[in-house]
């Protein structure tokens, strides 16, 4: 060991730095470190030198010694502590793996990844002169400097090694062009795509293999003008500009351009994905969309087409209906045009709700809240099908149990549709034997019933593994049904969709051979007004209570159902499913009236009619049969009953021919039941007292279109003459007339005619609040203001019918 | 022809309610509306200036119910009002103004009227 005196440390100070330049041109770590610490060793002239790497705060390591001697680990405690205090330590060269005879001098270092310290080790007989001591600043200084320069090296290396890997793995062709055209690369999978070596290259050669493959695209006009656009302006960035290629489309790629912020780089980084898959698939998915699209349109021109040429000539149909309605009609006739008008507005409800089936699917349908009589629903369901049941010999009955609400509010038409819909199939399966509708009630909750509706046939029935077939869209039981039975299939699964939107449920139960019953609920809540109509309808059955009749069907389920509606209007109800028996009964019991049924198997109901009249001469006889089975205005049929219904039995006009003839209201037969009021009109007389000439008008135009005859007279003073002349049952007074208003007329008229005098409605403009009972206070009937339409005339005659008797 | 929802001041619901399609019937109806009403508004002008009140309230019941039955409830409002207010003791210049006001907007009314009428003739 020489002595430290022998050596100028200022020269090895400098002489050091001048040495550490090259180092400084290292790229490896290891290397950097293996010759900064010899180069440690060279300057201080120590006897070793090792660099100490810290891995943890418990654990040091020796990476590199100039004496092979040292290795392992030192104690990491003591080099933390140095490297808090950052100041050049002194200890005893055999506390850090050498001579006890060295002394060890640590100059700590903290710079990111090489935290850690270098050891000399140094003779214990060195004279630690100043010059020395100034030797190590300088040192530590410059491997401080060193070490800082090598944790850049390392932040490098360790972005060069990520964005190598990123860049090698991502399937997207990258490239870099320098904007000074000096320098560029590309990635392995740009290289392959543009056909260049990987690695670095020439701006120009990059550019010429991207004009090469830009050229060949589909589209290259189209790229050119957005690459002109885009070369405009330096900052622009370009995203998912399709390159294309083939003819079919065999390449496409989705092109990326982002200039480079940097202040010292400048240049543009392109990003090339290959998305011909999914271009291909979008196209694919574009033009089947579009189909559907077209398909879709032409299907709803279809149906609206289809819908408007329906609905035009069966508008034809109905309003003719209307006209037909308004002239003289007898029962027999009402009713047959009662059917057609039904059916007819029936069918337009079903193309609506053809068109509608869609706004179900979709979840569009908004159902309707409105009033309506189930049972009414029931008949004209029950009117609409007749037709087809009687060809068949099929009766239609239904029974409402008591505690089911009249009316519920809800959607009438949906409602129809379902019934519809139920009883049609029930008619297509069934052949012989009835279809039956029953309602329940299942409860009550907040006003909202639950009312479960069955409809009952006694057709084929179905198989049970064919249940669930049955409420899906175009689905038949199987496909012979359709062929023998027709249909769409779609008439279950619009029920089902109606059901739920009503809050229900709908399943069928089936016996083979012996029938089906399909079952629905629906949540509905009854009718605000129910309890004022309940009311009404008491005060009209009360002249059935206690009276006795006889009930002749030969089927049970009429027998029934007649029954207990007779029972639940207060009737004493005998029935008899056979005529001997019924001849029996009637020897035995004293009846009121008697309901026979016209087909049955031993005796039709005229010949057990005519039997029943040779006993009882006075006894009414209600008939009911098959529309159209009995020939009109037959005189020994009007001469055997006192009222003929045509099945299905309306339930309501059952009661008010029973009301009307048990109510000693004797009634012509045509008109028992539902008599129009236009079939009246002729026989009203009827006065117009007004003095304007298009109030005139109007009211003469109403009137003669609603079929009266009347007379029209100008002022009060020419009605009170008129009345006077000929007897009036009701007059339409208008109140403010020229030489005597319409008061006045009315005082004189009521006078003069207190015994029988007409009905006297006041024609007034006045609509006020009081104006009504202002006309009444002066002698007026009722009043109706001005402007009416024809309706308001028609109704108000009809609510003064009987009264003018 | 004009749809009959095609005009500002008249609304003929009720007229075609009664015509149910007789277009012979509307053109001879708003004919009669045409040349009734100019001369009973004359006479409600009349009336006005010789304050004959019996004549305004039964002119102006008249008036109210022909402009309703073509739709003017503005005008048939008005008319009301007059006769309402006639049976008081307002001013005889109050109803003048009630009548002007309608009178402003009368030749509009009959404008739309005679073209109704052209568009069924067409």
């Amino acid at each position: 060991m020489e002595t430290p005196g022998k050596y100028n440390w200022q020269k090895e100070a400098l002489d050091f730095f001048v040495n550490l330049y090259p180092v400084k041109q290292e790229k490896e770590l290891s290397t950097i470190r293996h010759k900064l610490t010899n180069l440690l060793l060279q300057h201080t002239h120590a006897l070793a030198a090792a660099s100490i790497k810290l891995e943890d705060d418990i654990t040091a390591r020796v990476v590199y010694a100039t004496d092979a001697t040292i290795t392992g680990f030192v104690n990491a405690e003591f080099i933390v502590e140095t490297i808090a205090r950052d100041e050049i330590t002194f200890c005893d060269g055999a506390d850090f793996l050498y001579g006890s005879n060295t002394i060890a001098i640590l100059l700590p270092v903290n710079a990111g990844i090489y935290i850690g310290a270098f050891i000399l080790y140094i003779d214990k007989s060195l004279d630690l002169t100043d010059d020395f001591r100034q030797l190590l600043q300088h040192v530590w200084i410059g491997l401080k400097g060193i070490t800082m320069l090598m944790q850049s090296h390392y932040a490098i290396e360790e972005l060069t090694i990520r964005f190598n890997a990123i860049l090698g793995t991502v399937n997207e062709g990258i490239v870099f062009v320098d904007d000074t055209g000096k320098d560029g690369w590309v990635n392995a999978a740009a290289s392959e795509l543009l056909g260049i070596s990987r690695d670095r290259n020439s701006s120009t050669a990059i550019a010429a293999a991207m004009q090469k493959l830009r050229v060949l695209a589909n589209n290259s006009e189209e790229i050119a003008k957005r690459g002109t656009a885009l070369f405009s302006s330096p900052n622009q960035t370009i995203k998912d500009w399709k390159w294309i290629y083939g003819n079919p489309v065999s390449k496409v790629l989705s092109v990326a351009c982002t200039p480079t912020v940097s202040d010292n780089i400048k240049g543009r980084l392109w990003v090339f994905t290959d998305i011909t898959e999914t271009y291909l698939l979008n196209e694919e998915l574009a033009e089947k969309r579009k189909l559907a699209d077209e398909q879709n349109q032409a299907k709803s021109d279809f149906l609206a087409n289809m819908s408007h040429e329906i609905r035009t000539p069966m508008n034809g149909v109905i309003g003719m209906t209307s006209l037909l309605a308004n002239t003289p009609l007898n029962d027999e006739q009402k009713d047959y045009l009662d059917t057609i008008r039904i059916s007819g507005e029936s069918l337009l409800a079903i193309i609506n709700d053809i068109l509608d089936f869609s706004k179900i699917e979709s979840g569009k349908m908004d159902l309707e809240a409105h009033p309506f009589r189930i049972s009414s629903v029931i008949e004209e369901t029950y009117d609409l099908l007749s037709v087809k049941a009687n060809e068949k010999g099929l009766d239609l009955l239904y029974l409402l149990d008591p505690d089911v609400p009249n009316e519920i509010v809800g959607d009438i038409t949906r409602f129809r549709q379902i019934l519809i819909n139920l009883v049609s199939n029930a008619l297509k399966f069934t052949e012989k034997g009835e279809i039956f509708i029953s309602a329940k009630n299942l409860g009550v909750k907040e006003g909202v019933f639950t009312l479960q509706f069955t409809v009952k046939d006694t057709g084929i029935g179905i198989p049970e593994d064919k249940y669930h077939k049955l409420f899906e869209s175009f689905s038949q039981v199987d496909s012979s049904t359709t062929r023998k039975y027709g249909g769409t299939g779609l008439g279950l699964a619009i029920c089902h969709r109606l059901v739920k939107l009503m809050g229900g449920n709908i399943r069928v139960e089936s016996e083979q051979g012996k029938g089906s019953s399909f079952i629905f609920t629906i949540q509905a809540s009854a009718n605000a007004q129910k309890t004022r109509y309940i009311a009404k309808e008491k005060t009209d059955a009360s002249v059935l209570k206690d009276k006795s009749v006889l009930i002749l069907d030969d089927n049970i389920t009429n027998l029934k159902i007649l029954s207990k509606q007779c029972e639940l209007w207060g009737m004493k109800a005998v029935v008899c499913d056979n005529y001997k028996t019924a001849i029996k009964q009637l020897d035995n019991d004293q009846f009121d009236v008697a309901i026979i049924d016209m087909l049955m198997p031993d005796a039709n109901g005229i010949e057990v009619a005519t039997l029943i009249k040779q006993q009882k001469p006075v006894l009414p006889i209600i008939l009911f049969s098959s529309a159209g089975y009995l020939p009109p205005g037959d005189a020994q049929i009007q001469e055997l009953f006192a009222a003929v219904i045509n099945k299905p039995v309306k339930h309501n006009q059952m009661e008010e021919i029973l009301v009307n003839i048990l109510g000693k209201k004797h009634l012509d037969r045509q008109t028992v039941a539902n008599v129009p009021a236009d079939a009246n009109a002729l026989l009203v007389n009827i006065l117009v007292a007004e003095d304007d000439e298009i109030n005139q008008k109007m009211i003469r135009r109403a009137l003669e279109k609603l079929g009266y005859t009347f007379d029209l007279v100008g002022n009060g003073k020419l009605a009170v003459e008129a009345a006077n002349t000929k007897q009036y049952q009701l007059i339409f007074m208008d109140v403010m007339m020229p030489e005597m208003d319409g008061f006045e007329a009315t005082r004189i008229i009521r006078e003069k005619h207190d015994g029988q005098r007409p009905i006297i409605i006041a024609l007034t403009a006045n609509a006020l609040t009081g104006d009504k009972e202002k006309m009444l206070a002066k002698g007026m009937d009722d009043y109706i203001s001005k402007p009416y339409k024809m309706q308001d005339i028609k109704e108000i005659i009809q609510k003064w019918e009987k009264a003018i008797g | 022809m004009t749809n009959k929802n095609d005009y500002k001041y008249i609304d003929l619901e009720y007229i075609y309610d009664m015509a149910d399609g007789d277009n012979d019937f509307m053109v001879e109806i708003i004919g009669n509306f045409l040349e009734a009403m100019g001369p009973n508004m004359q006479k409600l002008y009349d009336a006005i200036a010789t304050n004959d009140r019996e004549s305004i309230i039964f002119l102006a019941h008249k008036l109210k119910g022909s402009f309703r039955f073509v739709g003017c409830n503005r005008e048939g409002a008005m008319m009301e009002q007059i006769e309402e207010l006639i049976g008081s003791d307002v001013d005889i210049s109050e109803i003048k103004k009630i009548a002007d006001m309608v009178g402003d907007q009368f030749n509009n009314i009959q404008n739309e009227l005679i073209q109704f009428q052209n568009s069924i003739n067409d």
